[in-house]
């Protein structure tokens, strides 16, 4: 067998469900790439760009954490929190978002939880916003256009 | 036999009934569509995390004995990490003392809904019949007014009554259940704690399912356990499919139960995982009660509104032979009375 059976779900939906040829994910150590073959591996994720390679295509996600599970006939599931393809997150909206989350940060006033909290959220936007233009001269499968605006 | 005035107040009164099942079948219907979806979409997901669970139960963590030894030389913080360990592996293990048993049932808030409500108590009871010390042992936490009602009715043991949205859940609000759940059964009184919820297999039929939430290691102990446990008897059908479950896993070669690498350990991943896992069983068996009650909801209305539809068809003929009646019966007296003056 040379591909991962994988599936990427959240607790809304089943996000990609793909035969791959390898898949790079952002765990707690570090960015991880599995390729078939690999031994039995449960690690926890952490917010990041997740790269699924097929024969065909490449598939550019965005995870905000979870966990990913590697089984015996590379069968590969992720559990993540959420996830998205980058051709789906909002440019507008990350942008936002990030600005309210820095100027949440900015008048912090509570708990180190709380800060904690603050801080994920920002650093969550800012993955998102990075993706998105990272790959925004990728055409979109669903409209066939890039979303970079020219 | 009615007379002719109260057969027309009926008929009114039974179509302006039909009026209301009627709407309350449309919104159900609504609600019953955006339920279902949201049920069967994050059913893989709770699924999968059910499996991942169910093979990391069979791996040994530390002894907890041998854990608790060394507290005393930890930090502050090393403390709560530590505790936060403990907390997960002991979520995986049996406390064999134990009598309790939780059980969480997740209900409706409001009726007419046929038997919803009637066959999730039933589920409890049979499993009461069946043990005879089970009443004395088990502790209710109940989501939804109709299981506060019973528990309340039948003087049962009620620990914990949550709130259910009667709109739409979002997972922060079961949390706290989830929380309850966990510190109940970390108090090591309970033997397992169990979820009984309505699980939803089609818009005709759902199915009142009991489920057991902790110990997550449950497949190793059914086992095990002796042929005396009473349990193991009771929850018959938990059982076989546990089994079932079982032959899949021992299905697998041995070392993929048990070679697991965890990145960056057991003890952080498991932290993390656990708490994940029991509230995505709870908030998966929300949501399929969820659908199953306006699924359930919406064809007891269709019936109701198809009922009241025969029944003001069959007033309509009486009231329709009744008036014919009493019109040949005037006709015949007029005709009579006309031959009489003649």
């Amino acid at each position: 067998m040379n591909f991962i059976t994988f599936q990427l779900v959240t607790p809304e939906r089943t996000v990609l469900s793909k035969e791959l040829s390898s898949l790079s994910c952002p765990t707690t150590l570090g960015q991880i790439t599995i390729l078939p073959g690999h031994e039995p591996l449960v690690a926890t994720l952490v917010p990041g760009e997740l790269h699924a390679k097929s024969a065909k295509e490449d598939f550019f996600l965005f995870v905000s954490g979870g966990f990913v599970q590697v089984n015996h006939g590379n069968k590969v599931v992720i559990l993540a929190d959420a996830a998205e393809h980058h051709y789906e997150i909002d440019e507008q909206r990350a942008k936002e978002a990030k600005e309210q989350a820095e100027k949440a940060l900015k008048e912090f006033k509570g708990g180190s939880e709380d800060y904690a909290k603050v801080a994920t959220a920002l650093e969550k936007s800012l993955t998102r916003l990075h993706i998105t233009r990272k790959h925004a001269h990728k055409k979109n499968p669903l409209t066939g256009q890039g979303t970079m605006n020219e | 036999m009615p007379g002719i005035k109260e057969l027309k107040t009926r008929i009114r009164s039974v179509t302006s009934t039909r009026k209301i099942t009627h709407a309350m079948q449309m919104v159900s219907a609504a609600k019953m569509r955006k339920n279902q979806t949201a049920a069967l979409m994050s059913r893989t997901y709770s699924s999968l995390a059910w499996e991942l669970i169910n093979r990391l139960g069979r791996i040994k963590l530390h002894d907890t004995g041998e854990m608790e030894k060394d507290i005393s030389s930890l930090s502050d913080h090393d403390l709560k990490e530590f505790e936060a360990e403990l907390m997960a592996s002991k979520l995986m293990s049996v406390f064999p003392k134990a009598t309790k048993t939780g059980v969480i049932i997740i209900s409706t808030n409001k009726g007419l809904v046929g038997g919803f409500n009637t066959n999730l108590i039933n589920k409890l009871r049979e499993i009461e019949t069946a043990n005879e010390s089970f009443e004395q042992v088990a502790e209710l936490l109940v989501m939804g007014r109709k299981a506060k009602d019973y528990a309340v009715r039948y003087n049962k043991r009620l620990v914990a009554d949550f709130p259910k949205s009667d709109n739409w859940t979002p997972i922060e609000s079961i949390y706290a259940l989830a929380k309850m759940a966990t510190d109940l059964y970390l108090t090591g009184q309970y033997r397992q704690i169990l979820i009984i919820y309505s699980h939803f297999v089609s818009t005709l039929t759902q199915t009142a399912s009991i489920k057991q939430l902790l110990p997550f290691t449950q497949i190793h102990n059914l086992r095990a356990a002796p042929k005396k446990d009473e349990e193991e008897n009771t929850l018959n059908e938990l059982e076989k499919e546990n089994i079932a479950e079982e032959e899949e896993l021992e299905g697998l070669p041995e070392a993929s139960l048990e070679e697991y690498l965890f990145e960056p350990s057991p003890e952080t991943v498991l932290k993390h995982l656990v708490p994940r896992i029991v509230e995505s069983q709870i908030y998966q068996a929300v949501l399929e009660s969820d659908a199953s009650e306006h699924s359930a909801r919406m064809v007891m209305m269709k019936n109701a509104t198809e009922a009241a539809g025969d029944l003001i068809a069959d007033y309509t003929l009486t009231y329709n032979q009744l008036r014919q009646n009493k019109i040949t019966t005037e006709l015949s007296e007029i005709t009579a009375g006309k031959i009489a003056l003649e």
